[in-house]
């Protein structure tokens, strides 16, 4: 990178939030993807001005600019796949307003998700979408790539969360887009075409956020499964009854194999564990509500246990949060796919993924959340085996093709990045692909911002 | 510098088992200061494998970066991959080391002065001969962090002890050597072990009770290794709360005020010991509020393995973020059981907190004896 544009950049967001030391460029190349981009420079705008000059300066050169927040992305999204400019948003990090009457919060990017939510707790409000890395990862980041989690099932993704949004355009123009109100038919939906943009169209730098009331109650129940099929039949009952669990998560046999094994516990002998929970504001409505989905599974040949304490409820989720933990411990490398299907479909996609691990000769522990057929497929194995590893990703392929081939998704929650770009074309047709492309080039003419991304070159 | 550097098998498997989550930034206190990935574990990480596979040389940046670390642990209590780091990142310095790398100055007298004058707080060579009775009941080993930093904690220690009517003798410094080992210099720490063996042989007692945690790891797990010798061996908190529970030692006053308690890491999440020193909190008659990080997610304080020596600017801050913390929680009172916490935290409330009382728990039991 040229020393005059490294002065512009320290001019921008003054010297302190600039670096080239490769040391540090090191540790930014990579996120929790097997992606690696090394980036000239690293910086740290702390302003939207900031941003948008940088954003300036960037277009006016063709110098590729890669957004990122904590880096926990699991496809790539923040991986600066052309080198150029990383712009770490996490030094923008302040809630800027609590609105307790209107239940909005303003947020800049680089708040962590769980500060956002330790802040909202006096008011008895919560932000629901619970990605995994929700103690390190940033609002930004949630928004970017439209992220999940457990309570998904109910409360949807962030897309369903975010209300107004303010963002820097490739051209450095500042966009404020959205509504204060919940309902809004004013123009196109810009906000919606931002969240799960990957960073490939613009940098937000102020979001605004609909929160929910803390539910009172909870009640959580496991149910052991002798089949897959009865497994995917009891959540397909549970989830087209009206029932409206907070999280309807599934850990196959070989979850639970590794989960007893590393975290002491143990299972009753079956083919997938399944985990409901019903959070509400009365007890009665709660418990009803498991009551039915109780019945409901048993009808489908499971075996039910209710947690009758809290202690009990927090044993069964000690199971499905050992379940990473547990995994890694099998093989020295592992891919975290998130292939979804519709939950009509989940256990065919069981019975196909384990199909695929024998047609590979590797193992693969499904976990995830079936109760929206967002299923985490962890494919283990020994990278430094370049048989294995190929191998590992051939199974990969084969899982995203089954997704699709059952109606489904490459993705649930964790963006097409780099890691999908390669299959992106097998779920979207020519002129759709020609749509996108025509919004990115309106949005971003000289292609600087994240390029590489979503559907490659 | 790729393929000079040789790592045991076991530490390239941790190495590599990060799948680069990025969980540790929530627990790094070296990153919540800097806020920069290259200051977090996975940094670091990153770091090892771009050394050991020759993307990077070891420049005297790159190796801040490491021995910055302070070997707290927290990393480890939030990691998914549950992967050793300390362990690695020991192993890798150790490597460094052998390869001859060029260490940070800092690093370099640090290590060199335990090593040569017994004690990093270069004072000169010194003896270190257990002063006090022999055979005693008890030998009080103050490490050097202890006497040379916190002396008021042998002092309240020599008060409790004559109000449980035993015998003792106390060995003021030398160095334990474990902080040498946590920044890789095996062969150093094996040195000033065996300093520390000859010494409390020669002291003959029938229990070591030690006020730091770091000289209580190395006389538990690692004397009997690099020395050679077994020793009884307790740390403070263990050793008040038997005589608390024996009846040997009684506390006549109880102290009525909001007391937070600092688990120190290396006796925390190190060995596990969490209730004892709260159980002493709890006999003082102190009231007990938890801060938001404790027990196994408790906060370093910055000064872990005398990396307060090497990092002043980046331990000062750390440990102002705890007495803050503790400040938030609605305590009067920080009671630690360390005296490098203790010397972190008292220096930082000094400076950000002066509302805090910051005491060790020993010095909070000598004034109800």
């Amino acid at each position: 990178m040229k020393p005059s544009i490294l002065e512009a950049l320290e001019d921008i967001v003054g010297p302190e939030n600039v670096s080239t030391d490769p040391v540090e460029l090191a540790c930014y190349a990579r996120d929790a993807s097997e992606n690696t981009g090394m980036p000239d420079v690293v910086v740290w705008p702390r302003t939207t001005e900031q941003v948008s000059a940088i954003l300036k300066l960037a277009n006016e050169y063709g110098i590729p600019v890669t957004p990122r927040g904590a880096g926990t992305c699991l496809s790539g999204g923040p991986v600066p796949a052309r080198g150029g400019i990383l712009m770490v948003m996490t030094r923008m990090n302040r809630i800027l307003d609590i609105n307790v009457g209107d239940m909005l919060v303003l947020v800049e990017p680089g708040v962590v998700w769980e500060a956002l939510n330790r802040a909202l707790e006096p008011y008895g409000l919560f932000l629901p979408p619970d990605p995994a890395s929700g103690s390190v990862c940033t609002i930004g980041g949630c928004i970017a790539e439209n992220a999940g989690g457990v309570r998904a099932v109910k409360y949807g993704t962030f897309r369903d969360w975010v209300q107004a949004l303010e963002v820097v355009l490739p051209t450095g123009e500042v966009l404020w887009t959205g509504s204060r109100t919940r309902k809004c038919v004013s123009g196109y939906d810009l906000v919606r075409l931002f969240v799960g943009s990957e960073g490939t169209l613009g940098v937000i730098t102020k979001a605004l956020l609909c929160v929910f009331p803390r539910p009172k109650h909870m009640a959580v129940m496991s149910a052991f499964a002798p089949t897959l099929k009865a497994a995917g039949k009891a959540i397909y009952y549970v989830m087209t009854r009206g029932l409206c669990p907070s999280a309807a998560e599934i850990m196959d046999k070989y979850t639970l194999d590794a989960v007893s094994k590393y975290a002491g516990m143990e299972f009753p002998e079956c083919e997938a564990m399944l985990i409901f929970e019903f959070d509400g504001f009365t007890l009665a409505d709660v418990r009803a509500r498991l009551r039915e989905a109780k019945k409901l599974c048993e009808a489908s040949g499971l075996r039910t246990k209710v947690a009758e304490t809290g202690a009990e409820a927090a044993e069964i989720w000690r199971a499905r949060k050992s379940a990473s933990p547990a995994l890694a411990r099998l093989r020295p490398s592992s891919l975290h796919e998130d292939a979804t299907v519709p939950v009509s479909k989940v256990a065919d996609m069981l019975v196909r993924v384990q199909e695929i691990a024998r047609e590979h000769g590797v193992l693969i522990a499904t976990f995830g959340h079936a109760g929206d057929g967002n299923l985490h497929p962890v494919i283990l194995f020994d990278g430094r085996d370049p048989d294995e590893a190929r191998r590992a990703m051939e199974a990969a392929e084969a899982i995203f093709k089954a997704a699709l081939a059952l109606g489904g998704t490459l993705t649930g929650e964790h963006g097409i990045g780099l890691s999908k770009s390669r299959f992106f074309t097998l779920e979207h047709g020519p002129v759709e692909l020609k749509v996108l492309k025509a919004i990115k080039a309106a949005l971003d003419p000289n292609g600087i911002l994240n390029p590489g991304k979503i559907w490659g070159d | 510098m790729a393929g000079r550097l040789k790592l045991p098998e076991a530490a390239l498997t941790e190495i590599y088992r990060c799948f680069r989550c990025g969980y540790c930034r929530s627990a790094c206190p070296t990153f919540a200061v800097t806020g920069s990935e290259s200051w977090n574990a996975r940094g670091r990480l990153l770091l090892a494998r771009a050394l050991l596979e020759g993307q990077l040389e070891p420049t005297p940046g790159l190796l801040d970066r490491l021995f910055s670390c302070n070997s707290c642990l927290a990393c480890e209590a939030v990691c998914p991959a549950v992967v050793k780091v300390v362990e690695a990142l020991v192993a890798l310095k150790e490597a460094l080391i052998t390869s001859g790398a060029e260490l940070p100055d800092r690093i370099v007298r640090l290590a060199e002065a335990v090593v040569e004058q017994g004690s990093p707080f270069a004072s000169g060579a010194r003896e270190f001969t257990a002063q006090g009775e022999r055979p005693a009941d008890v030998l009080v080993f103050a490490g050097c962090v202890t006497s040379e930093l916190e002396p008021s904690i042998i002092r309240a220690l020599e008060k409790l002890l004559d109000a449980a009517g035993l015998s003792y003798s106390v060995l003021e410094g030398p160095c334990c050597g474990l902080p040498l080992l946590k920044m890789g210099f095996r062969h150093r720490a094996a040195k000033a072990a065996r300093r520390l063996a000859d010494k409390l042989k020669a002291a003959e007692a029938e229990l070591v009770i030690t006020p730091c945690p770091m000289c209580f790891e190395m006389l538990l797990r690692y004397l009997p290794r690099l020395a050679g010798l077994n020793v009884r061996a307790e740390h403070v908190s263990i050793f008040l709360k038997r005589l608390l529970r024996e009846g040997k030692l009684v506390l006549k006053r109880k102290v009525e005020l909001k007391a937070t308690y600092h688990d120190p890491c290396v006796l925390g999440r190190g060995l596990g010991i969490y209730e004892a020193p709260r159980e002493l909190i709890w006999q003082a008659g102190l009231a007990l509020v938890e801060m938001p990080r404790s027990k196994r997610s408790s906060a370093c304080c910055g000064y872990g393995h005398l990396n307060f020596l090497a990092y002043p600017e980046l331990a000062d801050a750390i440990a102002e973020e705890r007495v803050k913390e503790a400040l938030a929680a609605g305590a009067d009172m920080l009671i630690t059981a360390c005296p490098s916490c203790l010397h972190a935290l008292s220096e930082a409330a000094r400076r950000v907190a002066r509302a805090l009382a910051v005491s060790d728990i020993t010095e909070v039991l000598t004034e109800l004896v």
